[in-house]
């Protein structure tokens, strides 16, 4: 009995892994703000559930890798992989949040079709992106602040057609330069290379770009098509994500106290 | 040599690294080896193996073969005592005592069967020191594998002192035979001499003339010469007796002469006898159709198809030709001295009938105490040789009924396919790290990318540790095996040296 009860209860703790529940609800048409309840955050956000796992100090080497070494003349950043899954919103928000715990921060859902940056961190909102692209709601309508130092999220929103021809519009540009002079960062999380052609439409609105490779599911073939697709951009570098925790104990044993 | 330190690091952890990886691809292979190598040893029908060791006194090598010949090297020895160990006769003896478990097979196809599994090895210590030889054949049936190696033996040893038996008193009974009638023939002489002194009281012998003396060291000479050629003759047919491949055949049969032998003592025979009669005689006459019907048989055995050429028959052809080069320059030899003795005999014809019948009888009793002198030597050489070297092979360990199975041996099988096992396994593994389309680590990703990989996230740990349980039961099933088999291994190794069997399959 006591292994069917284990059985079950970890089954319920992977349900709640792979859907955490949305508790806080926002409506359209006024200015956001959000109370991140951390019981409703997905274990995945490691900055904000275990922030001193050595999965959150491999995002901290991250940020100071990208913005100690490249300076901070990069602004506005892309995060983006060759195809889904690979964990591009995981590593935008948590580089977002780690960055927000000392410069104001934007973070973009600019994935239309599958929103997730709401869900991680566990709030319901009807409006983002897509309004501000049809017209029905005014930039500062989508902002939503929330209560992790200084971090502001622009949810997806509606899904809308022809997102691509919207990215590449005057109207994002207006976006990205009028939220510039508010935000030490804006950063991007964005639909996969491959898989959609938004990503290099946003490409040419931004400033650098993280290219993240999944270690189960991201292949050579694969990342080479998207980084020629991408060319004549400014990648910074990769991360290279979902690494094996076993053969992690052997890289770095100091993290792993051997 | 520190780079190629951090190197050599690097490389076994970077490899080490995809074995982990693919740690349950490795495992899976690793096993599936180890289990066809430990199990096939379970099911391969068992050969056990019999072995007898006897030592070899290497100077029994040159009392076997008949004078003259030179004693074999290390691989003659070998090739010889393999093609006695191999001969038909002696396997269908051996298989005699024997209850062979394939009582299908007809007797030749049992001999090519034994033939083929029977192994010879032999060692040799010093040219003239002596040799361990090693017969060893496996069989299904490890009783029958020691019956058949002990009684081979058994035969082989009776077999090779049946040949030096047979050599020895093939020598000394007929030539006890001859030293009695030359013994006879010196009485009567002796007795014609003291006749001859008796009917001439007159008469003084002139033993210093050099008429005499010149007659008396061309008689010496003769006999001397005629003596080595009777020796080379026996010894050529000899060397013809073992080429033909007769030796082992002919001896084995018994005391009996062969055809060759009997010829080379009637030629011996004929000679003295011409020493002291005409060719009417009626003795002569006799042994010349002997002999003449004797090299007909002898003609007959030589026109048999050659056997295969070997070391030994080489050897032979060698010593066959010095043999007869030797004999021609004694025949040159011979007939200048019977030139001599000729005209000797011219001048001896202008002496006296007397004289001339006092050295006749002095010439002739002058040849039968050399032929007498010379096989009384060689009679009492034979026996002192005989008496002095009674054993020639001496088995040192008989073969017993052995217990663990030769082929398949377990325990090899088990340490083969647990490095079989790991090369395979591993191999495969680095293989498809190679070809696979997925990255490996992020100094594959800058290498094939040309970029930097600026952090590595590793798994989260809940999902690790889902995966991991699931691995902790392969890895705890997989020590288990490996257990198993690992104890299974040293079951077999006490089995095979102290012959403790702790779990028997």
């Amino acid at each position: 009995m006591d292994r069917l009860q284990k059985a079950f209860d970890m089954a319920l703790k992977e349900k709640r892994l792979r859907s955490a529940p949305l508790s806080v609800t926002l409506s359209c048409g006024e200015v956001q703000k959000a109370s991140i309840d951390l019981k409703n955050v997905n274990p995945y956000v490691v900055t904000l559930t275990r922030p001193h796992s050595i999965e959150s100090e491999q995002y901290r080497k991250l940020k100071v890798r990208l913005f100690r070494t490249h300076s901070t003349e990069y602004k506005i950043l892309l995060v983006t992989s060759p195809a889904a899954g690979a964990g591009k919103s995981l590593i935008a928000l948590n580089l977002s949040i780690l960055l927000a715990l000392s410069d104001k921060v934007l973070l973009i859902d600019a994935d239309l079709n599958h929103p997730s940056i709401n869900k991680y961190l566990g709030i319901k909102v009807d409006c983002g992106l897509g309004n501000y692209f049809t017209n029905t709601l005014d930039l500062s309508k989508i902002i939503i602040k929330t209560d992790i130092g200084n971090l502001d999220i622009i949810p997806s929103g509606d899904k809308i057609n022809e997102a691509a021809n919207q990215f590449s519009s005057e109207k994002m540009r207006f976006l990205i330069e009028s939220l510039k002079n508010h935000y030490s960062f804006i950063i991007i999380d964005s639909p996969p290379v491959l898989a959609s052609a938004d990503t290099i439409q946003l490409a040419s609105v931004c400033e650098a770009i993280l290219f993240v490779i999944n270690d189960r599911l991201t292949t050579k073939s694969s990342s080479r098509q998207a980084l020629s697709l991408m060319n004549n951009c400014n990648i910074l570098g990769a991360v290279f994500n979902n690494f094996p925790a076993n053969l992690m104990k052997i890289k770095y044993p100091y993290y792993y106290g051997r | 040599m520190e780079s190629y330190n951090n190197n050599l690091s690097s490389n076994i952890r970077h490899y080490w690294m995809q074995i982990l990886r693919r740690r349950n691809l490795f495992l899976l292979i690793f096993f599936s080896v180890l289990s066809i190598f430990t199990w096939s040893g379970f099911f391969i029908p068992a050969e056990y193996e019999a072995v007898t060791t006897f030592i070899v006194d290497n100077t029994f090598f040159e009392s076997i073969f008949l004078k003259g010949f030179k004693v074999p090297n290390t691989d003659s020895k070998l090739s010889m005592i393999k093609e006695g160990l191999f001969s038909e006769n002696l396997i269908k003896k051996s298989l005699q005592g024997v209850s062979s478990p394939d009582k299908k097979l007809s007797d030749d196809k049992a001999v090519t069967e034994i033939r083929s599994k029977l192994k010879i090895n032999i060692n040799s210590i010093g040219e003239k020191g002596v040799s361990l030889v090693r017969i060893s054949y496996s069989h299904r049936d490890s009783q029958f594998a020691a019956d058949l190696v002990n009684n081979l033996t058994h035969e082989y040893i009776e077999f090779i002192n049946n040949i030096r038996a047979n050599n020895i008193l093939n020598l000394t009974e007929v030539s006890q035979k001859k030293l009695i009638e030359y013994q006879q023939k010196l009485n009567e002489l002796d007795g014609m001499i003291a006749k001859f002194l008796k009917e001439h009281p007159d008469f003084v012998p002139e033993k210093e003339s050099p008429l005499y003396k010149n007659v008396e060291s061309l008689q010496f000479a003769r006999v001397d010469i005629e003596i080595k050629l009777k020796e080379l003759e026996t010894t050529r047919e000899g060397l013809l007796k073992q080429l033909e491949g007769s030796g082992l055949t002919y001896i084995d049969t018994g005391l009996e002469e062969t055809p060759s032998v009997r010829l080379a003592r009637l030629s011996n025979q004929l000679m003295i006898l011409s020493a002291k009669y005409t060719e009417n005689h009626p003795d002569i006459i006799k042994i010349k159709m002997e002999i003449e019907e004797l090299k007909k048989q002898v003609g007959q055995i030589r026109m048999q198809p050659d056997r295969e050429a070997n070391p030994i028959s080489l050897q032979i052809n060698e010593e066959l030709k010095k043999v007869d080069n030797e004999i021609k320059k004694l025949k040159v030899k011979l007939s200048e001295i019977s030139n001599q003795e000729n005209a000797a005999d011219a001048r001896i014809k202008n002496l006296s009938n007397e004289k001339q019948e006092w050295l006749n009888l002095q010439r002739e009793r002058l040849i039968y105490q050399k032929l007498y002198d010379d096989l009384f030597q060689k009679i009492e050489m034979a026996k002192v040789e005989f008496m002095s070297n009674p054993k020639s092979i001496l088995v040192a360990e008989y073969a017993k009924t052995p217990l663990y199975p030769a082929r398949p041996d377990r325990t090899k099988l088990i340490l083969i396919g647990f490095i079989i096992g790991i090369i395979l396994s591993a191999g495969t593994v680095i293989g498809i790290s190679y070809i696979n389309d997925r990255f490996n680590d992020e100094e594959d990703i800058e290498k094939e990318l040309k970029i930097p990989v600026l952090s590595v996230i590793p798994e989260i740990i809940q999902d690790s540790e889902i995966r991991e349980k699931k691995n902790k039961r392969i890895l705890l099933v997989s020590g288990a095996y490996l257990l198993f088999i690992l104890l299974l291994w040293f079951n077999e190794l006490i089995f095979k040296y102290i012959g403790l069997r702790i779990i028997a399959f």
